[in-house]
């Protein structure tokens, strides 16, 4: 829990995030009203990201993917 | 989290996602896309995803040496010099955009005047027949007396 506090407290310290809580639990980061990304309580990070950043990151290992509806994002496995 | 560093690789996922966001909102875009990238130390081949949002107006400013003058003007006017054809072409278009507008209002104009009258009249039309049957001789039979 420490770690995601951190996680939280470093992203809303950056330019133009606003912190809204998830619909479905957690913290979720906005550019305006563009989400950044959202963490939620059990430590996974979603971060929608474009088709082509996301299948790089996919390639990479830098991540594990899952796709929500139409939106795709980028599962980042952090447990609490 | 497990170890610092899934809280780093958290961050920098995220810090990924904010720059697109970021980019196209900075006043020196191209600026910030370099200072971002070194500090991500991101590969070229993520620095090449992430080029499309950086504004297309923010390379062309970089990309194009100013001397003095230039550099004013573009300060001072923010927009890129125009040629004498462009220029009148500019114009027509706003003419023709101005006579749209007129043409707009004088149709509107006239519908509501016709609307408005045909509304007036039909209100006096009222009024007249009401006032037309309350007479009281109308519908009673006297005959008339003769001389």
């Amino acid at each position: 829990m420490r770690r995601l506090r951190e996680l939280e407290e470093e992203i809303s310290g950056w330019p133009d995030i606003s912190v809204h809580p998830h619909r479905f639990g957690g913290t979720e980061f906005r550019f305006g009203s563009a989400e950044v990304g959202h963490v939620h309580t059990g430590g996974i990070v979603d971060i929608p990201f474009p088709r082509s950043l996301r299948d790089a990151l996919l390639a990479e290992g830098l991540a594990e993917g899952a796709s929500l509806g139409s939106q795709l994002r980028v599962d980042y496995f952090a447990n609490a | 989290m497990r170890s610092e560093n899934d809280l780093k690789h958290a961050l920098w996922l995220m810090r990924l996602s904010y720059l697109r966001y970021a980019l196209k909102t900075a006043p020196d875009a191209l600026k910030l896309f370099e200072q971002e990238s070194e500090e991500l130390r991101l590969s070229p081949q993520f620095k090449s995803l992430l080029e499309p949002f950086v504004p297309k107006s923010a390379k062309q400013v970089s990309a194009e040496p100013l001397n003095g003058i230039e550099r004013f003007l573009k300060e001072v006017r923010m927009e890129r010099p125009i040629s004498t054809e462009d220029l009148k072409a500019k114009l027509d278009r706003k003419e023709s955009i101005k006579e749209a507008c007129s043409l707009r209002v004088a149709v509107i104009i006239f519908v509501v005047t016709t609307v408005i009258f045909f509304a007036l009249s039909f209100v006096l039309f009222i009024f007249f027949l009401v006032w037309l049957l309350s007479k009281e001789d109308i519908g009673s039979y006297e005959p008339i007396k003769g001389v």
